[in-house]
């Protein structure tokens, strides 16, 4: 299962942003420094998508989480 | 964490104070000071949890909104806590408040709380049906986890981005814990007090509030 580190988006994006996550049944959890997304396989295509709308910089892929 | 409920034994109005009327609210858990904003109609109804402070401290935010209000016809009960900064007695004054109105006639009744009454609104918020829709303004998240459980009630979340006390961070992680209908609005430059856009707010509110408590979802 792939784990994303995300930056947060802009302010006014970031109800959407998970908004967006939900919608797609993506699970994620909001840390105090970033957005941590966890993917399922088949989930992929669709988060390159939110990836691509929400102009996303993506910190760190499969991070060691405490 | 379990909350202790509260049972209502009478009340009182003890003249008119700055925006309402004097009410104490009696409870087997001891007395709480109110002010009670109303204009005879009794439906629709707000409490303002914690929102009187001090002598006659009453948030801007919470006076400018329920005079607002009041001429929409939603009556305002604006709460003095009894033990400010302890969650559960907070919780159970705010649900006295919600006893009275229910008493008084009001069968739809939308919370509001600010920072630490943030908490308090969300930890309230599932205990009774009339409690239609519930706001926290730059929320704090300790005792937030219950935002999962306000569904189908609208919750809306409003935060600064300046915010000295409590990061923007906690309202968002609030919204990520709560299930539609949500909303979350982030004022880029707002401090804790969200004074530098008190006009954005109050309006937000004016129009916010009337229409979470016309939500049509139903709570069982």
């Amino acid at each position: 299962m792939p784990t994303y580190l995300v930056s947060p988006p802009r302010y006014d994006k970031r109800m959407h942003f998970m908004n967006a996550l939900e919608n797609s049944s993506i699970d994620y959890e909001r840390t105090k420094e970033e957005y941590v997304v966890y993917l399922r396989d088949s989930q992929v295509n669709e988060f390159n998508i939110i990836h691509r709308n929400f102009n996303l910089h993506v910190i760190e892929d499969d991070p060691i989480l405490s | 964490m379990t909350i202790q409920r509260i049972s209502l034994t009478g009340h009182s109005f003890n003249g008119l104070g700055p925006i309402g009327e004097y009410l104490t609210i009696n409870t087997d858990q001891g007395s709480i000071d109110c002010l009670y904003i109303a204009n005879g109609r009794k439906n629709d109804a707000v409490i303002w949890a914690g929102s009187w402070s001090g002598e006659n401290r009453i948030s801007p935010i919470a006076r400018n909104t329920a005079l607002l209000l009041l001429a929409k016809g939603i009556n305002s009960l604006i709460i003095k806590y009894r033990k400010s900064r302890e969650l559960p007695s907070s919780s159970m004054d705010t649900e006295a408040g919600v006893l009275f109105l229910e008493n008084q006639g009001h069968s739809r009744i939308s919370l509001v709380g600010h920072s630490f009454s943030g908490a308090v609104v969300i930890t309230t918020g599932p205990l009774r049906k009339s409690i239609a829709s519930v706001v926290a303004l730059a929320s704090q998240t300790y005792g937030a986890r219950s935002a999962r459980e306000l569904s189908p009630r609208p919750l809306l979340l409003i935060h600064g981005t300046n915010d000295e006390r409590l990061d923007v961070y906690c309202s968002e992680q609030i919204y990520s814990w709560a299930k539609q209908p949500k909303e979350l609005l982030i004022l880029e430059g707002s401090s804790h007090s969200l004074k530098e856009h008190l006009e954005i707010v109050v309006a937000k509110l004016e129009n916010w509030i009337p229409q979470s408590l016309n939500n049509k979802s139903t709570i069982s």
